[in-house]
């Protein structure tokens, strides 16, 4: 296959861009792009993964100098994460057989960029209005019936009590979804770290993208293991748009205000769900699709 | 490395069957001499697809057509069907065809119909619908199969690689004779070979082969052949380039 390197240079850079202003980490958008432009959806999945590795890594270096990671909270994310992504890739490699895989990497993209995409643009809208009226702020911790689960842990860092249930449920998830949808899960990862674990706003970028670095980096290991599907070249394009792309990106955010920043982000997120839901449902050209068989 | 030494296997096999079959022909069917511009291709970085030149010398005083096939590695494909569920629309049925070249193109001095007819065509296998499928599973015929193979087809000659008229074959003066194939960028790696035969009065007089080997070469060969032969050194190395260019790119930006 061959495509432009100046189009993908191009695509790293706008995508670094966004996920510079937003703070995240650019798969859910690298990944349909990538997919568009005709990339089999198995290598870009795979590939993705690897450069989100490297993305993450420089992002959270510069949080670490910050001092904003909880590295026990990020330990007990990381090692339910790397089970989590064991078994994405199992289940993608049985998806992959069966030919199902393309569809289920469209359908989890529906579904979890819709579920999210809505949710933030709910609350960062109603935060816009609240400041406009002028009205007081929310309280910051919220407790209900996750902090009352069994083998609670002490993360200082983060001044929470919580049970260890709760971050290894999390990253379990986050790391089936980085397996299966070439993602990092920084867009699912974050908001649950603020609103389900209750940490503070300044520990959960940082240590988000810690257990995004472990876990993506799992991905690619076994993606390339047992489907052959990462594409070193590929992902080192990406990477050199990216990392320019990024910096622009950060100072552009840095002008705006947060929710303004989330219902933008929250609308990116809609645009590219509603992209998937229409090609799963539009009657296709050819109902027909061929591919070298995988025994 | 070792599928190459299986194609080797099927090329002889391919010709081993063409003897038997150049012994069953009913005519006495004689060599033909024929070569090719080029033996190799390399597939580079900026490969944009290649010119390959056949050409030869009919037997005896002239006259008679040429047909020649020119077909690629075989390769197991799955032709999948999509079918609307609950409003959307997944892959429901699978045919998946043992082999199928990954490139076929046939080349003749006039039209096919009038130079052989649709027997021997099908028994030289000249022809897109005589592309030799193999389906899995043992079934052959019928219409459902049909339309699995006409997709299969379909999608080849929309990616270059099949193609649904032949090649023009131009005569040099009375013996020599000559056809242009061409190979699109996305040709799949592996040996080739041309078959071309000499009919005279609907039947094959003269037969030659000529071989072909396409291969990858430069880094994308070496990386393709290191993801394929150890897939967790491989793995390894994508990791640890990310977390290297990861960490170079924030020293980098961590100075400005």
């Amino acid at each position: 296959m061959s495509v432009s390197i100046v189009l993908l240079l191009g695509m790293g850079a706008g995508v670094g861009f966004l996920s510079g202003m937003f703070g995240v980490g650019g798969g859910f958008l690298m990944t349909p792009l990538l997919i568009l432009i005709g990339v089999p959806p198995p290598v870009a999945v795979a590939t993705e993964a690897n450069q989100i590795t490297a993305s993450s890594v420089s992002g959270f270096l510069a949080h670490w100098r910050r001092g904003n990671v909880d590295l026990k909270m990020g330990f007990v994310l990381v090692i339910f994460g790397a089970i989590g992504s064991g078994l994405g890739v199992w289940l993608f490699r049985k998806l992959r057989s069966t030919g199902h895989i393309d569809e289920f990497i469209s359908l989890t993209f529906v579904l979890f960029l819709g579920v999210v995409g809505t949710l933030m643009a709910i609350e960062s809208g109603r935060s816009i209005i609240r400041r406009r009226r002028g009205g007081r702020r929310e309280r910051m911790h919220v407790h209900y019936w996750v902090h009352g689960l069994p083998y609670k842990m002490r993360f200082r860092k983060s001044k929470l009590y919580i049970s260890a249930l709760v971050p290894a449920g999390i990253g379990l998830c986050v790391g089936i979804m980085s397996a299966i949808m070439g993602v990092g899960g920084g867009f699912i990862l974050i908001p649950a770290m603020i609103y389900i674990l209750g940490m503070p706003t300044a520990m959960v970028v940082g240590t988000s993208l810690f257990q995004i670095i472990f876990v993506t980096a799992n991905s690619t290991l076994l993606h390339a293991a047992t489907n052959q599907t990462v594409d070193i070249l590929l992902a080192l394009i990406l990477l050199l748009g990216a990392v320019v792309g990024a910096q622009f990106g950060t100072r552009v955010g840095a002008r705006l205000r947060g929710d303004e920043l989330r219902i933008l982000l929250a609308l990116l997120v809609i645009l590219v769900c509603i992209k998937f839901a229409y090609d799963l449902l539009a009657t296709p050209v050819d109902v027909y699709s061929t591919a070298p068989f995988i025994g | 490395m070792k599928t190459e030494t299986l194609n080797r296997w099927k090329c002889a096999g391919a010709v081993f069957c063409l003897c038997i079959l150049a012994v069953t022909t009913p005519a006495h069917c004689e060599p033909l001499d024929v070569d090719l511009s080029h033996h190799r291709i390399a597939i580079h970085s900026s490969f944009t697809g290649a010119e390959v030149l056949l050409f030869g010398a009919i037997r005896g005083t002239g006259g008679g057509d040429i047909i020649v096939v020119l077909s690629g590695p075989n390769q197991p494909v799955v032709v999948r069907r999509k079918a609307r569920m609950a409003g959307v629309w997944l892959n429901r049925s699978e045919v998946v065809f043992e082999t199928a070249p990954g490139y076929y193109a046939v080349g003749a001095s006039g039209s096919l119909d009038d130079i052989l007819d649709t027997r021997q065509r099908e028994a030289n296998r000249i022809g897109l619908n005589n592309i030799k499928l193999v389906p899995a599973g043992g079934v052959t015929r019928g219409s459902v199969f049909n339309k699995y193979s006409d997709a299969l087809l379909r999608h080849k000659v929309n990616q270059g690689l099949y193609f649904t008229e032949p090649s023009p074959v131009e005569f040099i003066g009375t013996n020599l004779f000559r056809v242009r194939f061409n190979f699109p960028s996305n040709v799949p790696p592996g040996i080739y070979q041309a078959i071309a035969h000499q009919v005279d009065d609907g039947e094959v007089v003269a037969s030659g082969t000529a071989d072909l080997v396409i291969r990858k070469t430069g880094m994308e060969a070496r990386i393709y052949g290191t993801a394929h032969d150890s897939p967790w050194l491989y793995g390894i190395l994508a990791v640890v380039l990310a977390l290297m260019a990861g960490w170079l790119a924030s020293a980098i930006f961590r100075r400005t």
